[in-house]
């Protein structure tokens, strides 16, 4: 086309001499005199991970995230968030390393079965969780057999410690901001499902791989944690970037949104229209898997696999 | 659940000593720089259309890596292009709103052994420089990727874009970019 060749005509990049030496004589001199510090070499394992173990992993990170998110006020164990939307927050693998060490500032304690365990069929898995039957149109491209789990409902409690967090910060040589006396030896109290997971096939599967889970919607309660103690320490730690600060801040209602992390540069996410209500779909980078996920009627749904956009959004539609 | 788990770290190896005395970079990072510098110096230089502040966009975006990143990360490069994109679209963008003064300064302080091709290339990336500052950022960032002689293949990774939808974006780019050109900087 005729303006695409006037553009290339200025947008033509002229010959350009490039000196690497120097170039690193002057990032070496940089780094000595202002004392930038390398990156420790934290390799998340859901980076590499496909398929089930990255959404698990990221699930587990969202919910860990939600602790940046808490508001509301109050005296006693109070509900101060119930998921009822998601929203994709952009976090780097230095950010991924600070959720990763919110144990830090406290001691988090989880029950021990917290695992979906495998079920005889579907009428099983309904009949355990209580939660009503699923279907999806599996494409036909993923042809292994189903195989069912269930997960009971499952809570997890967090209580801050002011000792810990400056012990967890001595050891790496840093000080911790001081930790607000009212937050030291608060609580909350993250509750998860039950929920139900049918996978067709798995991680090494030649076939393709495809998960669809339905879980009722997180929630966390808190017995006296507000929104400006929680948000003011965590959000000021020197480890949490002023990017992901932002992007927890500008979320429009912390009190019922999810936060989906989204590794930059290994994934993207974008809204999309998914049973007449809004979703959030995640692709990687590779093209190779994707996923959804939305929230409706109290329940949270995802849809993910060895599928492209289309694909996993026919599914996550054909749902029932 | 051991969140723990999620993140696995190990230090780098120690810095040495170069040749000048400086600290040198790790030895990954130095592989990754060399490897790298030159086409993260032409993604910056394709949007500010200067040499010496592209090479000062490239230095903003190895230290912002350094930082933050493992240089065995696999997603390095494409994290590279990407933000040398990023950072020389924020620079124009900022510094379209210095004055015409300031503007006149810096191109005065230019020689050239061919002063009149010399002028008609810094009237080029000028033009392009603006027009890139008016679109909207991703349209912008993938022109300067792939104008910067950067392959489809590395266009998608650094876009987070499969490698069969980067002709349709760059052809929607395009369209942009022309529609700017026609409007000029006076709307």
């Amino acid at each position: 086309m005729d303006h695409i060749d006037s553009n290339e005509k200025l947008l033509a990049m002229p010959p350009l001499a490039v000196d690497a030496d120097t170039g690193l004589e002057r990032l070496a001199s940089t780094i000595q005199h202002t004392g930038v510090r390398p990156a420790a070499r934290a390799i998340p394992g859901f980076l590499f991970a496909r398929q089930a173990k990255w959404l698990a992993a990221a699930a587990a990170v969202a919910i860990v995230a939600t602790t940046l998110t808490m508001t509301g006020v109050a005296d006693s164990i109070l509900q101060i968030f119930e998921v009822k939307q998601v929203a994709a927050v952009t976090i780097t693998p230095t950010d991924i390393k600070t959720l990763g060490q919110l144990s830090q500032f406290g001691k988090l304690t989880w029950p021990s079965q917290t695992e979906p365990h495998q079920v005889a069929s579907l009428a099983a898995a309904v009949s355990e969780t209580g939660l009503p039957p699923i279907s999806v149109r599996v494409p036909a491209s993923i042809t292994a057999p189903a195989t069912y789990g269930a997960m009971a409902r499952t809570q997890a409690t967090f209580v801050f410690d002011a000792s810990l967090a400056q012990a967890s910060a001595a050891a790496i040589g840093r000080t911790a901001p001081p930790m607000p006396a009212k937050l030291d030896g608060s609580t909350l109290v993250f509750s998860g499902g039950p929920a139900i997971v049918i996978s067709y096939g798995g991680e090494s599967s030649p076939s393709g791989a495809l998960y669809v889970g339905v879980a009722k919607a997180p929630t966390v309660s808190s017995d006296g944690a507000t929104v400006a103690e929680l948000q003011s320490y965590l959000l000021s730690q020197p480890s949490v970037s002023p990017a992901l600060a932002a992007q927890i801040r500008a979320i429009g209602d912390p009190a019922s949104t999810l936060p989906v992390p989204i590794p930059v540069g290994q994934a993207q996410a974008k809204n999309v229209s998914v049973h007449g209500t809004t979703g959030l779909f995640v692709g990687d980078s590779t093209g190779l898997g994707s996923g959804v996920i939305w929230v409706q009627n109290g329940l949270v749904y995802v849809v993910g696999g060895t599928l492209t956009e289309s694909e996993v959004l026919a599914v996550a539609n054909s749902l029932k | 659940m051991d969140l723990d788990a999620v993140a696995v770290i190990e230090r780098p190896q120690v810095s040495r000593p170069n040749a000048t005395g400086a600290t040198a970079v790790p030895a990954a990072f130095e592989r990754l720089f060399r490897a790298e510098y030159a086409r993260v110096v032409r993604v910056a230089y394709r949007v500010v259309g200067d040499q010496a502040e592209a090479e000062d966009v490239a230095q903003d975006v190895f230290v912002a890596f350094y930082r933050a990143h493992s240089p065995d990360m696999p997603y390095a490069p494409a994290w590279l292009h990407r933000a040398a994109a990023h950072t020389a679209l924020n620079a124009i963008r900022s510094r379209s709103r210095r004055t015409a003064r300031e503007e006149r300064d810096a191109t005065g302080r230019e020689a050239s052994a061919d002063p009149e091709g010399a002028a008609l290339e810094r009237e080029r990336a000028r033009e392009v420089r603006a027009t890139l500052a008016r679109m909207p950022r991703g349209a912008a960032e993938l022109l300067a990727l792939r104008y910067s002689g950067l392959s489809y293949a590395e266009v998608a990774a650094a876009t987070g874009t499969k490698i069969d939808q980067v002709g349709t974006r760059l052809r929607r780019a395009h369209d942009a970019f022309r529609k700017e050109v026609s409007r000029g900087p006076h709307r």
